[in-house]
């Protein structure tokens, strides 16, 4: 093969100097070169470099972003990674088909997720939940794909939403140490209890912003009125903030503190985290790829750690409306009221042993017998839809 | 003498003219050089995403593409 190509090269350069020889003059060839010079000029300014300095086979992804300078939550940098472009282009084309199935949505669709493959299987799926009467999507689904499998569960007993056991002993905050609280916590509204999240940084107005569920506010959060509190031991509260804006799709809402009390990057671990920023879509994937897992601390569960069991996900089983950028992971005993507004995070990779970065909410969790997962918006959906990042 | 200042000066014209065409045309060929060689470069940026071979094979194919290019061209042009 080698051989053969280098053989037509010499072959093509001996008529080029035929061609040279017959009288073709310096002219042409002075052409070559500058037409040459300027073809390299062009590669340069579309940026080939980026992406031809990965290995044979291999692409760059874009895994986190990361706030380089705790003192300067504003400057993000960007961790990259090579990977297989194998394995890239099947991941990509299941975000794609899942990306598809959701803006389709098909009677029956409630909801579906892309399980990204290790590494070196280069594979993808995509699993989607259907109801129970709708069968016949099954035989329409199958050969929709072109390299990516996708799995079918059927969700039986969706309406029989079961509440979860009543065990309020909620992590709640001591007593205010350092003016800030970790996340971790439990925080409250008028009507029920969440856990707090850590810093939300909103880089359009450069504030610092307090995060939790938003169905912690019953019937909605209101902006500018409804309030977050955070319930001491001693039986008091002290007032956090009040609501700034709600994201009922995203179930988040963000919080303006009043002062006294700030919004931290502490993570309530056993061993004290500090959240340096978030990961991306991919890297999310990189993360399913190798099989890592993703960890949380809510205010009643508290510390738990769990896989991954999809990310991209859409879910359409509460409400009349459909959540997107969703990450299914752990096992429904993971979560459990109170627990929403927690986030799950894992351990930068090129970070210190006790940074890490946030991977996305936990707001919800399945009921239903055959699936076992907690979910909630992905960090990465929050930043392209509103801009805000951890 | 009148005819040989005529045909002078038209001779001196028709070179004129000649030089502007040939001016002309350069200009052109370059433009349409540089037009191939941005169309060549922005296919192979597109393929080398597609199929991620090594960087020695994108700039040998740049090179080599572009002479195979000018050596084809610059055999119409003669004829």
């Amino acid at each position: 093969m080698e051989r053969t190509y280098t053989e037509h090269l010499s072959h093509r350069l001996a008529t080029i100097r035929d061609r040279i020889e017959a009288g073709m003059d310096r002219r042409e060839f002075l052409r070559t070169l500058v037409t040459g010079g300027y073809g390299i000029g062009v590669a340069g300014l579309l940026g080939v470099d980026d992406f031809l300095a990965a290995d044979d086979g291999e692409v760059p992804i874009v895994t986190a972003f990361v706030r380089p300078d705790p003192d300067d939550p504003w400057s993000l940098e960007k961790r990259t990674k090579y990977v297989p472009a194998e394995w890239y282009a099947t991941v990509q084309k299941a975000f794609e088909l899942n990306q598809l199935l959701a803006r389709t949505a098909f009677t029956g669709y409630l909801g579906s997720a892309v399980v990204p493959g290790s590494y070196d299987s280069a594979t993808a799926s995509v699993s989607v939940g259907i109801s129970s009467d709708a069968g016949s999507i099954r035989e329409a689904l199958d050969g929709l794909a072109d390299g990516v499998s996708i799995d079918i569960e059927t969700i039986i007993d969706i309406d029989d939403i079961e509440q979860g056991p009543e065990n309020l002993d909620p992590r709640l905050a001591n007593s205010i140490t350092d003016d800030a609280v970790p996340t971790g916590i439990a925080c409250e509204t008028a009507d029920s209890l969440a856990t707090l999240g850590p810093t939300l940084y909103d880089p359009d107005t450069e504030r610092e912003l307090f995060v939790t569920a938003e169905h912690a506010f019953q019937g909605g959060a209101e902006a500018h009125s409804d309030e977050l509190l955070l319930p001491l031991e001693n039986n008091d509260s002290i007032e956090l903030g009040t609501v700034d804006r709600a994201h009922p799709a995203e179930d988040v809402v963000a919080v303006e503190p009043y002062g006294p009390v700030e919004p931290s990057d502490r993570v309530d671990t056993p061993a004290t985290a500090r959240v340096r920023g978030q990961f991306t879509r991919f890297g999310l994937a990189d993360l399913v790829a190798r099989d890592a897992e993703l960890e949380k601390v809510g205010a009643v569960t508290g510390h738990t750690v769990g896989k991954i069991q999809g990310i991209d996900a859409v879910t359409c089983f509460t409400d009349d409306f459909c959540r997107y950028g969703q990450i299914r992971w752990g096992g429904e005993m993971d979560l459990t009221d109170g627990d929403s507004g927690s986030v799950s995070f894992h351990s930068d990779p090129e970070g210190e042993d006790d940074e890490v970065l946030i991977a996305g909410f936990n707001n919800a969790r399945t009921w239903w017998p055959g699936q076992s997962y907690v979910w909630g918006v992905g960090a990465y959906k929050i930043t392209e839809e509103h801009g805000y990042y951890f | 003498m009148a005819t040989d200042t005529a045909s002078g000066s038209n001779h001196e014209s028709n070179r004129n003219r000649r030089t502007v065409r040939g001016f002309v045309s350069t200009v052109l060929r370059l433009l349409v050089d540089l037009l191939v060689a941005t169309a060549w470069v922005v296919f192979l940026t597109l393929f080398f995403l597609e199929v991620a071979w090594p960087r020695w094979a994108f700039y040998a194919l740049l090179i080599a593409g572009i002479g195979v290019y000018v050596t084809v061209t610059a055999a119409w042009r003669r004829d």
